[in-house]
């Protein structure tokens, strides 16, 4: 006579517990989720507060240079002014490419090359690009964990209960994948 | 016939997730201390030497974690992959303070690396990485000294810890009151945990040998599993309730057949019907304390 009951009263708090867990989980992962963007844009502000030593310190000697430092200085603006993540990841991208052909300008410039608070700035740029590459990693893979979790079944059916959608990755721009071209008519 | 359903779908899921492997680029080794001359470069006097003193300085409370790797060449990988690999799988430095310096040489490729963890960047800038690899190592390199320059450049990263007041070992009681007292609280927690479970579990065991039904053990496992963690969870303890149960319930059929006592004190909480413990003990070995890297540092070539 009681055991339907009991039977039923198990599943229900089972189902309630396991409800329950999933969406703790959920919130969790999309928590570390924009944790991990957080040390992202970190980077980002490192290199943008990185740039204009940068280009004080090279100015001096790339006279002829004047192209790539408008690209920095515009990318730069871009950046400062980006309103949504959109317009930030293209900001960065576009810094991204004037700022690896400047290091390809300063590789040509042997006065340039042998200067300490260059080669200085030099390694603080490369530290910061590695710095973003390794932070923008973790995004992904953190990303990747909170879709896996998203999409599979059983989570899923949780997940779009509480309206729980997948996340973007980041995804490199051609731009900023592609090895820099190196501009022979000016360095000659 | 259900049950045997039942029960081959929860071995498959198990089955399942186990097959779940991962891929990596570059193979990372285990270490052997916090110098791992995989490369052969060093004299075993030198490497003795050098390990000795890496030692000392990363025994000492809060003392940075200075790792020394050679290998043969980068495996087709860029030296800051291969550096960030060894740094996320070794988990170089003191947890929390994450104070782990790698230095990287790859022979083969002619290619070098400080690797600094998120606590060491402000000791090591990148810049003076740069510099200690410019100025320090690679002259010695490119005369071909491996040894000279490694112990100069090892020495010269313990310098910038000992030239940085606060990250000197030994110092700074004031960070480390705080952990003292977080793991002071967090044992009693646990202890108190332990304590107030182990009762629980006591009481539901008694009931579990009791009942002659097996199951009950598998659903409250599954339940309990599902609660603490994941699905993975809930089936593990779910599989070991059932175990459990199981046993408990055979055992005290078998009690009760020979109509022996089925108290708590004399079958030994329901296990025994009719025993055996072992401990292991490992030797002392260096260990890493568990911090992590952003990335950090500088590469240099020669």
């Amino acid at each position: 006579m009681k055991k339907p009951f009991l039977t039923l009263g198990v599943v229900v708090l089972v189902l309630g517990m396991w409800f329950m867990n999933t969406y703790n989980g959920l919130v969790g992962l999309g928590q570390q989720v924009d944790g991990q963007w957080a040390q992202v844009e970190t980077q980002y502000q490192r290199r943008y507060d990185l740039i204009p030593n940068l280009v004080e310190s090279t100015k001096g000697f790339l006279t002829q240079e004047k192209e790539v430092f408008a690209d920095i200085a515009q990318a730069r603006q871009g950046y400062a002014g980006a309103q949504n993540t959109g317009e930030k990841v293209e900001a960065t991208s576009q810094m991204e490419s004037a700022l690896s052909r400047l290091l390809v300008i300063v590789e040509n410039y042997p006065e340039l090359k042998s200067n300490e608070t260059v080669q200085d700035l030099m390694v603080e740029l490369a530290g910061t690009e590695n710095r973003i590459s390794v932070e923008r990693k973790r995004y992904n893979d953190t990303v990747r964990g909170y879709n896996t979790r998203v999409k599979t079944f059983p989570t899923m059916l949780a997940a779009n209960m509480f309206g729980y959608g997948e996340k973007p990755y980041f995804e490199a721009v051609e731009a900023a994948e592609a090895a820099p071209a190196v501009d022979l008519k000016l360095s000659e | 016939m259900i049950k045997k359903l039942f029960l081959s779908s929860f071995l498959l899921l198990l089955s399942c997730l186990f097959l779940t492997t991962k891929i990596r680029a570059y193979d990372i080794p285990t270490y052997e201390g916090l110098v791992n001359d995989y490369a052969e470069v060093l004299s075993p006097e030198i490497e003795e030497q050098l390990e000795t003193e890496l030692q000392t300085t990363a025994e000492a409370s809060d003392g940075a974690e200075i790792a020394v790797v050679t290998i043969a060449n980068l495996d087709g990988d860029t030296v800051e992959n291969v550096a960030q690999e060894f740094f996320d799988t070794w988990k170089i430095g003191k947890k929390h303070l994450d104070n782990g310096v790698l230095l990287l040489v790859a022979v083969e490729d002619r290619k070098l690396r400080i690797h600094t963890g998120y606590g060491a960047e402000p000791v090591i800038t990148d810049a003076e990485a740069g510099r200690i690899i410019r100025n320090v190592i690679t002259p010695e390199f490119k005369q071909g000294d491996y040894e000279t320059g490694i112990r100069q450049g090892a020495a010269a990263i313990e310098q910038q810890f000992i030239d940085s007041p606060g990250f000197a070992p030994g110092i700074d009681p004031i960070n480390q009151n705080p952990s003292l007292m977080e793991s002071f609280i967090s044992t009693l927690f646990w202890t108190l945990m332990i304590v107030v479970w182990g009762a629980v579990l006591i009481y539901v065991l008694s009931w579990f040998g009791r009942s002659k039904a097996w199951w009950p053990g598998g659903a409250v496992g599954l339940g309990l599993g599902i609660l603490v963690g994941s699905i993975a969870a809930g089936i593990f303890f779910g599989l070991f309730g059932l175990i459990l149960d199981y046993v408990l319930s055979k055992n005290y059929k078998k009690l009760k057949k020979a109509k022996k006592s089925t108290g708590w004190k004399n079958t030994w909480g329901g296990f025994k019907t009719s025993s055996s413990s072992s401990s292991s003990s490992s030797g002392s070995s260096f260990s890493f304390g568990g911090g992590s890297s952003g990335g950090g540092g500088s590469s240099g070539s020669w």
